[in-house]
């Protein structure tokens, strides 16, 4: 039996995803991204500046991120990647960890906490838990059996504090984030930064109550501390049995998304979703200290080994594009004629990257992973003790809240450090290299921007974007479906085809971007690896 | 709060100001209001929906909760399912189907988001949806619209996709009525469709841009083609002229 999920709806962009299905049992999954906007035509024979601010474009949920990547190309093209002042790299830090958390807000509560209140579950599980995923996760416009169910009480709050999140990033930027060689394109007044610093405190106390926890005492017990201690604390937390409605909302995913952990009854999140490949990570938050979150390959069985750029490569032989061997970083790659583009060999415009040979995952987990975060790796360590893959759905969704307050930690260190007299900006005047690339840990994962100039403008600008990563041809996703129940809970209440529940949890666990993930490499004289 | 009383304050106050100041009213209004609107995506970054998510959270929240939209991909529940091919027809499940059955009824508010996408060579499969170019979504979808508004600069004249610099095709990514700035190329009119288009170019348009004029439709203050002096040349309202 074949299932079309066309288009699949709370993801970026425009996605299909097809299943080889048997008994229940995912045996072949194919995952298209179905918009081609020839991004990397639109960059060409610009100035190099322009071009990384179009990048900013490519995607509404992460411009941010593409900007931080330009810019880290630029640093480098300019000449000045070293000279970037401290300052200016804290004020980076502080863009992307309020990043992270709104992007990863927007995630779960926009994209997939309404999952849960599919009708699937309705019968199967506790009247009281229903009745709390409905009450708080329910999506705008929502009927179950033609009884419209009114928007869950946590959406607005969500919405309201991806604002304010937003909002604190702007006061670091002028009238929006763009890419700026050599820093900052502005010098945070005072002002400035008591606002990021009251918006800061608003959003991690908005943050305790979603967890149920005042944030203090949780980063206490879990990141500051070690993975055994780490994983003991939370499987304490989930082995009481609580009066669901007293949780909050992360602690409700938290005591009833896996099996393995707790006592209360389980979505079984954590039995699906699974691969056996590694993690991928740029590593971010540089300090004088080196990287907070240290960048790396981790092994499926958890052994860590640096990060090695050039073992990079990508592969479009799937893709919709002419069958050129493409080379790493070079080669060429021009779409298919219309009559052409059908689902069939070719399935999808995005290209494949793989880390020495293999498909690996990144964002929120792998980061996490790759950092020996002690309660994600706690976590992961209970998973292979127990013989179950790290990766799952329950894991990713568990990285990315972990990551929110880490990250609201972090930025209260690093707000207080922000100095208004400080310097934000190396002056850069003009390009003195032709090749730079800027890599970056953007929400979803490892994002990369290579540019190279020829007489002063863009001749290639190269993008692997995370999603790229992960929604390849024989990327994480296709692995983790394969293989999968399609129902919820493992199947284990019927199987019913019209609704792919488990499926839909699987593929929006990774978050995936198709905007970001499609772009189109031109012909390159080239190789850009290497300044 | 008349339609002069509206576009008076929106000129007066801008976008932001005219929200502020009749805050009250128009969630008043928006309680009754009966328009609906239908979201789509066509080649774009999402980028409009997150500066409308920006917009004044009052507003925003009691939008949401009375249901005015009712067909947006990025925040509806449902997703297109096919079993071998097979459309299924339960609207509560299915996106696809939800959608033709919003389509029989019509008279909503078409939002387009994102250039239209005719390429390569007028097949428009650059972009897919169901099988289907979203063209042809768009285009069937406007059918049965009331108004059509155009947001952000893509859904206008082509935006970044179409940017006359680029080494595209140009005309592969045309806005609704625009192709680039000038050429006016009535896309809906070879399909003998005619609908009152209104233009909100910006990248992103401001949230209180898209806030006030989406309230503006969505409470009857603006009608075609009555209103239509109310627009210029490019389309756009002359108050919200977006940008």
């Amino acid at each position: 039996m074949e299932i079309t999920l066309d288009p699949i709806s709370r993801v970026e962009g425009h996605m299909r995803v097809l299943l080889e299905v048997e008994n229940g049992i995912v045996k072949d999954a194919r995952c298209s991204s179905t918009l081609f906007r020839g991004f990397e035509k639109v960059l060409v024979n610009q100035e190099p500046r322009r071009a990384a601010c179009f990048t900013t474009r490519i995607c509404g949920f992460c411009p941010t991120s593409h900007a931080m990547a330009g810019a880290g190309a630029l640093d480098r093209i300019y000449g000045v990647a070293e000279a970037i002042p401290s300052d200016a790299i804290l004020a980076r830090n502080i863009i992307q960890g309020l990043d992270f958390i709104s992007n990863h807000l927007t995630h779960l509560y926009l994209l997939w906490l309404p999952d849960l209140v599919n009708p699937a579950y309705k019968d199967i599980v506790s009247c009281n838990l229903w009745e709390e995923f409905t009450s708080r996760f329910t999506p705008p416009t929502f009927r179950i059996h033609n009884v419209h169910v009114p928007m869950g009480r946590s959406y607005a709050p969500a919405l309201h504090t991806r604002k304010l999140l937003q909002e604190a990033i702007h006061e670091l930027a002028e009238k929006e984030i763009r890419p700026i060689a050599g820093g900052l394109e502005i010098q945070p007044a005072s002002e400035n930064i008591q606002s990021i610093s009251r918006k800061h405190r608003e959003v991690m106390e908005r943050l305790s109550s979603m967890l149920g926890i005042a944030w203090e005492e949780w980063i206490e017990n879990t990141y500051l501390s070690t993975p055994g201690s780490a994983l003991r604390y939370i499987e304490e937390l989930c082995s009481v049995k609580t009066d669901y409605s007293k949780m909050g909302d992360f602690g409700l995913f938290m005591a009833t998304g896996a099996d393995v952990l707790g006592e209360n009854e389980s979505l079984m999140l954590d039995k699906c979703g699974c691969h056996d490949s590694g993690f991928l990570s740029f590593g971010c938050f540089p300090t004088d200290d080196g990287m907070v979150f240290r960048q790396g390959f981790m092994s499926s069985g958890l052994e860590y080994s640096s990060l090695d750029i050039d073992k990079i490569t990508e592969d479009s032989a799937q893709a919709f594009y002419s069958d050129d061997k493409c080379h790493p970083f070079e080669g060429m790659t021009e779409p298919i004629p219309a009559d052409e583009i059908a689902y069939g060999r070719k399935y999808t415009w995005v290209k494949a990257p793989r880390y020495n040979g293999a498909a690996c995952e990144v964002g929120s987990l792998a980061r996490l992973l790759v950092a020996g975060e002690p309660l994600i790796t706690g976590l992961a360590d209970a998973f292979r003790k127990r013989g179950f893959p790290v990766a799952n759905v329950y894991m990713r969704i568990m990285a990315r809240i972990q990551e929110m307050l880490v990250a609201g930690y972090l930025l209260e260190d690093w707000i207080k450090k922000l100095n208004p007299h400080g310097i934000y900006k190396t002056q850069a005047e003009r390009p003195v290299f032709t090749k730079g690339f800027g890599i970056w840990e953007a929400p979803r994962g490892a994002l990369g921007h290579w540019i190279t100039l020829k007489n002063g403008v863009v001749s290639n600008y190269q993008i692997i974007t995370p999603t790229t990563w992960n929604a390849s041809q024989g990327g994480v996703i296709e692995e983790s479906l394969i293989g999968s129940p399609i129902c919820a809970m493992g199947n284990k209440y019927g199987i019913d085809c019209s609704n792919p529940v488990t499926a839909l949890h699987i593929v929006r666990s990774f978050d995936p971007c198709n905007g970001c993930a499609v772009h189109v490499i031109n012909k390159s004289e080239a190789n850009i690896r290497s300044e | 709060m008349d339609k002069q009383e509206c576009l008076d304050a929106i000129s007066i106050l801008g976008a932001g100001g005219f929200l502020e100041r009749y805050k009250p009213e128009i969630r008043k209004e928006l309680r009754s209001a009966e328009s609906k609107v239908v979201w789509i995506h066509g080649a774009g970054c999402s980028g409009c929906t997150m500066s409308f998510l920006s917009a004044d959270q009052e507003l925003l929240s009691t939008i949401l909760e009375r249901e005015c939209i009712i067909y947006h991909k990025t925040l509806l529940e449902q997703s297109g399912f096919f079993v071998d091919g097979v459309l299924m027809r339960d609207p509560e499940l299915d996106i696809e189907y939800y959608l033709e059955d919003i389509e029989k009824t019509g008279g909503y508010i078409l939002v387009v988001e994102g250039a239209l996408v005719e390429g390569p060579a007028n097949s428009g499969r650059y972009c897919l949806i169901a099988g289907k170019s979203v063209r042809e979504r768009i285009i069937k979808a406007a059918a049965r619209a009331k108004v059509i508004l155009a947001l952000g600069t893509c859904a206008s004249c082509g935006g970044v996709p179409g940017d006359r610099r680029s080494e595209n095709v140009v005309r592969d990514f045309p806005g609704v009525i625009f192709r680039g700035a000038v050429e006016r190329r009535i896309i809906l009119d070879e399909h003998g469709i005619r609908k009152p288009v209104i233009n909100l170019p910006g990248c992103p348009p401001k949230p209180e841009q898209i806030m006030a004029l989406l309230a503006l439709l969505l409470l009857d203050k603006i009608r075609f083609p009555e209103d239509s002096g109310l627009l210029d040349e490019y389309l756009r309202l002359k108050v919200i002229k977006g940008g």
